[in-house]
């Protein structure tokens, strides 16, 4: 849901980290999110389609497009080749500014660690020539910008024009907590996904309630 | 003689000891603490918080940009911030009490001269740490100690939404559970109880659910309710069962049903034993039909067994968890004993999810001991 309210040109969260999906720009992605299950019935959970995620239906094409990363591409290249060869990627559409969501990864080494030495070195390999292995074999995006830079490999380059302009996953929170809340918009959007709610009625529970969410 | 009593005693408690001990350390024990934590804000993962060690003259080249020979010319010029060094570099997430304390009796001018003196190039555990900077109250810092808030917990559980939701739903669950799977489980006995050949066979087709691992089952019902499922496919509907918000519990109970009933069986067949021959052969004789046999002898010799069942039915539904936690996406549909397990392991609020446990417990005494009642007025 995020990338659709991004790109209407509103935000789960200001920059005082308050909630402001109900500003009319996060509203009106928000709606459209909502609309393309419930008004124009083109998107579906992946359960519906008997899957567990997006990857599998789309492999199993019971999908005829699907929403999802680079990590995707190593799965779908191993279990239904078919699939992989007669596909093809493109950038999220726009409503008024691109946008899509990356996902970061990073290694942090323990400050109780007793081998920091070498748990050093494990990261230098690990940031080199081990980011070379996890981008050639598994279909990560490189982070380096010289590994990024070797991989020509073609279904990746619309991931690596993404990056340009997407959002982290990551909500920011005075707390750092996100778990809960996560939970209870969630839930929201089942509800209305289901017509159990109105929209305008799932902001307002989420406005009064969000604050006590991420204690 | 009075020796031997005791001796005998003595041998007793120790062949008994195995078990004693053992109930002491994982039922007693975990049920005391969860008590007392139900009052607190116990959290787990800040237990070790005062052991952790750590290098305080890194830590204060990191906080000040000095090294410690730097500091001696520029001592007057040093701005301090004291709380930013205890929380960042030194890590120690602090309570406002604590903070107070904190700004109030830390020496941080000791621990400036000593920085400078290059007395603090070793690890130390925070403990000690404050211990020796902390001009009073430094025992406060020695070991963590959850919040008292008395009854906080149970005042905020009253008021949350999602309490009142969960707990609904493991109500509403136990309400259509048990009767069906007790009924059921009778009804099972008995088929399982006549003379028809192969009887083994089904006894074991009916209990193999029970035994089988939830994970397992969960799994195959998961496909058995997903949109292209096969109960879509058979009644010509497309509902995704367990994501519909109004669908999602009552296809739990069906499968709860299904793997229950067959263990319960086994409970009625140990019954169906114990009722003799001769009252159904009195009742062939007066011309009873079989329906009315099952109605009038079967079940109201097996109400002791109907009762047992119905009360440990009602404990096992009232916690139902393992299923909730593979097949539930939505909270609005979860159980009281998931709510708990997000509480404490998700959310981070033992102390929060003690609280409800301890609820959780309370309903399920009272209701155990409603049903306890009847079992007394038959004895």
């Amino acid at each position: 849901m995020i990338p659709f309210i991004n790109s209407f040109g509103g935000s789960v969260v200001d920059s005082n980290m308050k909630v402001s999906l109900s500003q009319p720009n996060s509203k009106k992605g928000f709606q459209f999110y909502i609309d393309l299950v419930t008004k124009y019935k083109v998107g579906y959970e992946s359960s519906a389609a008997g899957a567990g995620w997006e990857g599998e239906a789309f492999g199993k094409e019971n999908a005829a497009v699907i929403m999802s990363g680079p990590w995707c591409l190593g799965f779908l290249k191993g279990s239904y080749p078919n699939v992989y060869n007669k596909m093809g990627i493109v950038e999220m559409p726009k409503n008024v500014k691109k946008s899509t969501m990356v996902y970061t990864v990073c290694w942090a080494i323990n400050r109780q660690s007793s081998n920091k030495d070498a748990a050093w070195e494990a990261m230098k390999f690990l940031v080199t020539e081990g980011q070379q292995i996890f981008v050639e074999k598994a279909g990560v995006l490189g982070s380096n910008k010289n590994i990024a830079a070797k991989d020509t490999d073609p279904v990746k380059q619309v991931f690596y024009k993404g990056a340009d302009y997407a959002t982290p996953w990551k909500i920011a929170t005075p707390t750092g907590l996100f778990s809960k809340a996560n939970d209870q918009i969630n839930s929201r959007i089942k509800d209305l996904f289901y017509n159990k709610i109105t929209l305008d009625e799932a902001l307002k529970q989420i406005n009064e309630n969000y604050d006590s969410w991420i204690k | 003689m009075k020796k031997r009593v005791v001796q005998e005693a003595m041998v007793g408690y120790l062949f008994a000891a195995p078990i004693i001990i053992s109930i002491c350390i994982f039922t007693l024990y975990p049920i005391l603490s969860a008590f007392i934590y139900s009052f607190t804000d116990f959290n787990p993962l800040e237990i070790k918080k005062f052991d952790i060690k750590f290098n305080p003259q890194e830590a204060l080249e990191i906080n000040t940009g000095f090294l410690p020979s730097e500091l001696t010319e520029k001592e007057s010029s040093i701005d301090f911030d004291l709380m930013n060094f205890i929380e960042l570099d030194v890590g120690l997430k602090l309570d406002e009490e604590k903070s107070v304390l904190v700004q109030k009796y830390f020496d941080s001018v000791r621990l400036l001269k000593d920085f400078s003196d290059g007395k603090l190039d070793k690890e130390i555990a925070i403990k000690d740490f404050m211990g020796t900077y902390m001009t009073k109250y430094g025992d406060q810092f020695r070991k963590y100690k959850p919040k008292f808030l008395w009854f906080d917990n149970f005042v905020e559980l009253l008021k949350d939404q999602y309490f009142w939701i969960s707990l609904g739903n493991a109500f509403f669950f136990s309400l259509i559970v048990v009767p069906i799977q007790t009924l059921l489980a009778v009804i099972l006995a008995v088929a399982a109880n006549s003379k028809i050949k192969g009887v083994k066979f089904y006894k074991a087709v009916f209990f193999i659910p029970s035994i089988t691992s939830s994970a397992a089952i969960s799994m195959i019902f998961w496909m058995i309710y997903s949109k292209p499922g096969v109960i879509n496919r058979l009644f010509g509907t497309s509902i995704d069962w367990l994501n519909e918000p109004n669908t999602a519990l009552p296809a739990i109970m069906l499968m709860n049903i299904w793997t229950t009933a067959g263990y319960f069986m086994v409970t009625f067949l140990a019954g169906l034993q114990d009722i003799p021959d001769s009252i159904y052969e009195a009742a062939e004789i007066d011309g009873a039909s079989g329906l009315t046999t099952f109605w009038k002898i079967t079940m109201p010799l097996l109400r002791p067994q109907i009762l047992f069942v119905a009360i440990t039915g009602t404990i096992g539904c009232m916690q139902v968890f393992d299923q909730i936690y593979f097949l539930i996406k939505n909270i609005r549909n979860i159980t009281i004993s998931f709510f708990i397990y997000k509480n404490a392991f998700e959310y981070g609020k033992m102390g929060y999810a003690s609280a409800v446990a301890l609820v959780l417990f309370l309903i399920i005494l009272a209701i155990t001991a409603v049903q306890r009642k009847y079992i007394k007025d038959e004895y």
